[in-house]
């Protein structure tokens, strides 16, 4: 088990609250973004599509590494990584 | 010996009188002149941009003040376009920039002539449909872009240089659904965001006009209440459809949509191919129509709890909704188009 930091973006803390900025503990990205959707049931449908990709205005990044390129979310993790989600943004 | 009135800025070395000179001979078309195209179009101004073009198709009202820097009450006591109410903003503020403004919709039938002639465009827009506009067309020319976008307390800003990092469509493939992500008008929006975000986006304005080498483009995302700034890096898509295919959907559909206008309550409705008579509709809506009421080159009326106001080239701001049927429906009704 690896613990990695999770970023979420601001946008969606109508669903997370505060909480933009998290540690879990987990062996992949898969398992970690699993534990996220545990947490807050409400994310799974601003982050997923009903074939369980991200989204198309989601990215998410692991370190910097757009999993939009990954072959799978099936990513082993390691101690101290990062994983950002960011959401387009269409005000202003 | 008074120094120049660029002084402070050219003494920033990676600037510098060379850095002044280029400013003062470029080019900007900013689209959008509320709350971020507010920022980012003093930004230009101040800094000295040699042209700043703006468009914008809106008008300015009370609940504007609080976050759209260029306007005044008196701006939204008259409901003066928002285009005009931001030039005459700038232009007290004076020196060598030549502002034009245009307030209209930027849309697939106008959006080459705005961006043909210009060295750089900056997103103060408040919807996706013309930012992927935007992207098509300074892809396919060539031409950089930043987007920049603001939702609550924080946003996203990109710069696009075709051909060195990701386009928008890299980033993000598709625009979402309608209704998918919060708008200000759901999550509210707040000045020090908006600064932030486009204070950002002009920087790299600056910096695509004055010196471009080495910048390396990448996404942030800003959050003022909190407190954070995240930086990721955006490079191409080798698959994108626009800029590894070649693909310019946006520019090509020549159909544009009502569009429901962020934090506001308004629907505008895209200009007809006629534009109307508004002499002949203001009688006909005589009787029709409550406070019928021309206002220079604009038409304002009430009809069933809405407020509209038609611009002279037949679009329309449908106050009082944000159901794009509905709006639509007023608008033909009223307007019989």
């Amino acid at each position: 088990m690896a613990r990695v930091t999770v970023q979420l973006p601001s946008v969606l803390s109508i669903v997370v609250g505060d909480e933009r900025r998290l540690t879990v503990e987990a062996e992949s990205l898969a398992a970690a973004l699993e534990q996220l959707i545990e947490r807050w049931p409400g994310l799974r449908g601003h982050l997923f599509d009903e074939a369980g990709s991200f989204r198309e205005h989601v990215l998410c990044f692991h370190n910097q590494t757009s999993t939009r390129w990954l072959p799978s979310l099936d990513v082993p993790l390691a101690e101290g990584d990062v994983v950002t989600i960011l959401q387009a943004v269409s005000g202003g | 010996m008074r120094p120049s009135r660029f002084d402070r800025q050219t003494r920033f070395q990676p600037l510098g009188v060379e850095g002044q000179a280029r400013l003062e001979a470029g080019s900007v078309l900013v689209v959008g002149c509320g709350a971020l195209g507010g920022v980012l179009a003093q930004s230009m101004v101040r800094a000295g941009v040699g042209r700043v073009v703006l468009v914008d198709r809106d008008i300015v009202e009370l609940s504007n003040l609080p976050r759209q820097v260029l306007f005044d009450e008196r701006h939204a006591r008259e409901a003066t376009p928002k285009a005009h109410a931001a030039r005459e903003t700038l232009e007290r503020v004076g020196g060598p920039s030549v502002i034009e403004a245009h307030a209209t919709q930027l849309d697939t039938d106008n959006v080459e002539e705005f961006v043909s002639d210009v060295d750089l465009v900056l997103d103060g827009t408040d919807n996706l449909r013309t930012r992927y506009l935007l992207n098509d067309v300074c892809v396919r020319d060539g031409r950089p872009w930043v987007y920049a976008g603001v939702v609550g307390a924080s946003g996203l800003t990109l710069p696009v240089i075709p051909g060195r990092g990701a386009c928008l469509r890299c980033v993000f493939p598709e625009p979402p659904p309608a209704a998918a992500l919060a708008t200000c008008e759901t999550a509210g929006v707040l000045l020090p965001a908006v600064a932030a975000v486009a204070s950002l986006a002009a920087g790299f304005g600056l910096r695509l006009l004055a010196a471009p080498a080495g910048l390396e483009p990448a996404l942030f995302e800003l959050d003022v209440w909190h407190g954070s700034v995240r930086r990721v890096s955006a490079p191409r898509d080798p698959e994108c459809p626009t800029c590894a295919h070649g693909e310019f959907p946006f520019l090509e559909d020549r159909r544009p949509d009502p569009v429901a206008l962020c934090g506001r309550n308004t629907v505008q409705i895209p200009r007809p191919r006629v534009a109307p008579d508004l002499e002949a509709l203001a009688k006909r809506l005589e009787r029709a129509a409550e406070r019928v009421e021309r206002r220079g080159p604009l038409l304002r009326f009430e009809a069933e709890s809405f407020h509209v106001t038609v611009f002279g080239d037949g679009r329309a701001l449908v106050e009082g909704t944000d159901d794009i049927e509905r709006a639509r429906a007023i608008y033909d009704r009223y307007l019989g188009v």
